[in-house]
């Protein structure tokens, strides 16, 4: 009951507290807001694959793509609806992931990254080439903003925020119904010892298969929302070294293995260059760094950080009121 | 069509050599301490950048080669210590982000202290040799004649030197290795000192054929693991024909299909070898992947 109330409650109360709170917000504030949701679903949905299975895909900046320039494809050109074009887009991305998945899956370790790196490489490459589709160099122009949502009165920008948390809702709670499954026991069991798992009888090529496929899917739906969000995208913002780079990023400074760290460090890592104003040429320096620092010193992130303190103080609290303790702290959880 | 075939091929080869020159120092620093170092594109391209500044700053050319691959063999090893060395003991996935976010802080240094518009240095070897269905650069012969040299000290290094005996025996089996008295952190700083020599030496003269840029050591490197697959890991003789094979195929594609699909066929050699092969084309070890 307690973990149900934490994975399905909590998240639907700060969503509803986020929403509620976007009235009173200025525009410059919901835009930052609305690009730390969309970077949070894209560290959410790639954490599981690189922080519950360990395969580290250098492929999902394509992937990302894939879904915006379907998104700007069918809403722009064909006159397909926002909510119909949303979910079309992460099942194109996750389709084009299923190939890349059966291909790279027969390597693993630095074979996989390689081969997902080189998939990257290509995949920005075909962005430029198939210039009758995604505009090439120039970019992709005029896609149309999300449609309003009903009873709201919003404008614009708000009605993108809220849009945004209700895409990461959906994220969170499918990578929690999927991470307690039998598919995400397996894919913990394939991150600790793949062999030990064939041998065990595990499933691997169905579990790792999911997560990939997973990933995928969110990873176009955000590059749908991203595109419709924009109105406009451009290949450089799906190249390996950006866009792949950074969700590793965000995953490896938030915490891998836990859903609720990528969230943490989309957030800080999304709001901490806007509010500092840092000219850009230096944030990815700042990325590199804080990605080496924490795999040196903190290698289970932000999260990994928290969980301790917050058990420091637990015990502390333990030590000092030791004998009526057992009650107090089930009682506090 | 085919009067171009000899002219491809010596384009192929050169092209090719570089690509192998990179290859033979990550096949070492992969093949012995099974560190997947993605910043040897760096290693490449600091050595390239040093070689550009030097000469700007009035610098023989040879010179400047000279001190910049000792300038990118301290950094290579400062690197080891920092990046590597305490991740020693953590999964092959810890030691991957690592390289990656080295490669990355690398990058973006030499962005902010060169920018990133492309550089040339004047070639230090003018002239181009003309024969009768080719033509070819004396640099770009000198390049190959390179390559051949780096294969060739390495193998001798290796192979008839006590060193490449400690680093041979590290290679194979390091508990064992250990036993018999080879001081691993020898072995270690040899090995790193070499790999990142070839990068550096590697970067430092190609900065007279390419342009010098903060991203360029991406592709190359790319290319090197790349090789390395097709070559097999550790094997030296399969990092040089697997280099010239790539270099050729992708002049090949270029030339006669279409140059914004070289990369891609680069890729699809990769994409089979690992599907037909994933031993390599020259491998006879199957190794862990």
């Amino acid at each position: 009951m307690q973990s149900r109330i934490r994975c399905y409650l909590i998240p639907t109360a700060l969503l509803a507290l986020a929403c509620a709170a976007t009235p009173f917000l200025n525009d410059y504030v919901r835009y930052v807001a609305t690009l730390a949701a969309i970077w949070a679903v894209l560290a959410v949905s790639f954490d599981v694959l690189l922080g519950y299975t360990g395969y580290l895909s250098l492929a999902h900046g394509t992937l990302f793509g894939v879904g915006a320039y379907a998104g700007g494809l069918l809403t722009s050109r064909a006159g397909w609806n926002f909510w119909l074009a949303l979910p079309v887009c992460g099942l194109i991305a996750m389709v084009v992931g299923i190939i890349v998945a059966l291909l790279a899956f027969r390597t693993k370790g630095l074979y996989f990254a390689v081969l997902t790196l080189g998939i990257g490489l290509i995949g920005h490459q075909m962005f430029f080439v198939a210039e009758d589709w995604t505009g090439g160099v120039v970019g992709f122009v005029g896609i149309p903003s999300p449609p309003p949502l009903p009873f709201l009165m919003l404008d614009s920008a708000g009605n993108n925020l809220i849009i945004s948390l209700l895409l990461l809702w959906v994220t969170y709670l499918a990578a929690g119904v999927f991470v307690r499954s039998p598919l995400g026991a397996a894919s913990l069991a394939i991150r600790e010892d793949v062999v030990l798992a064939q041998a065990l009888g595990i499933r691997i090529a169905a579990a790792r298969m999911t997560a990939f496929a997973f990933s995928a899917f969110f990873a176009g739906a955000a590059g749908a929302l991203f595109a419709a969000i924009s109105n406009f995208v451009a290949p450089e913002s799906f190249a390996v070294m950006t866009t792949g780079f950074q969700m590793v990023v965000l995953v490896v400074v938030g915490g891998m293995g836990t859903l609720w760290g990528p969230i943490l460090g989309a957030i800080l890592l999304t709001t901490l260059p806007e509010t500092l104003r840092v000219a850009s040429s230096y944030s990815l320096l700042a990325y590199g760094l804080l990605l080496l620092g924490f795999m040196l010193f903190a290698p289970s992130g932000i999260a990994g950080l928290l969980k301790k303190g917050w058990r420091a103080r637990q015990r502390r609290t333990a030590s000092t009121t030791t004998t009526v303790a057992p009650t107090v702290t089930e009682g506090a959880r | 069509m085919l009067d171009m075939l000899p002219q491809q091929l010596v384009n192929g080869l050169t092209l090719g050599s570089t690509y192998a020159l990179i290859a033979l120092g990550l096949t070492l620093v992969f093949g012995v301490l099974l560190i997947p170092n993605f910043a040897h594109g760096e290693l490449y391209m600091l050595g390239a950048f040093s070689t550009y500044a030097l000469v700007g700053a009035g610098v023989n050319f040879w010179l400047a080669v000279v001190i910049a691959t000792v300038i990118v063999i301290a950094l290579g090893i400062v690197l080891d210590r920092v990046v590597f060395q305490p991740l020693d003991h953590s999964s092959s996935l810890s030691l991957m982000i690592a390289a990656l976010a080295a490669s990355i802080i690398l990058q973006q240094t030499a962005t902010i202290i060169w920018g990133s518009e492309p550089r040339t240095t004047p070639s230090p070897i003018p002239g181009v040799l003309r024969m009768a269905g080719f033509s070819i650069a004396y640099f770009q012969i000198f390049v190959i004649a390179l390559t051949l040299a780096a294969w060739g000290g390495v193998w001798l290094v290796l192979n008839r030197s006590r060193l490449g005996l400690a680093i041979r025996a590290v290679a194979q089996n390091k508990g064992a290795a250990q036993l018999m008295g080879i001081e691993l952190r020898d072995v270690r700083l040899a090995t790193f000192a070499i790999g990142a020599l070839l990068g550096g030496l590697g970067g430092a003269i190609l900065s007279a054929n390419f342009p010098v840029y903060p991203t360029m050591g991406i592709n190359p490197v790319l290319k090197a693991f790349v090789v390395l697959v097709l070559g097999g890991i550790g094997n030296l003789w399969g990092a040089i024909l697997g280099g010239l094979l790539l270099g050729i195929v992708e002049v090949m594609v270029a030339g006669y299909i279409s140059s914004q699909l070289q990369d891609v066929g680069t890729f699809l050699i990769l994409v089979l070898v690992l599907l037909l092969r994933p031993q390599g084309l020259f491998g006879r070890v199957v190794l862990e992947r």
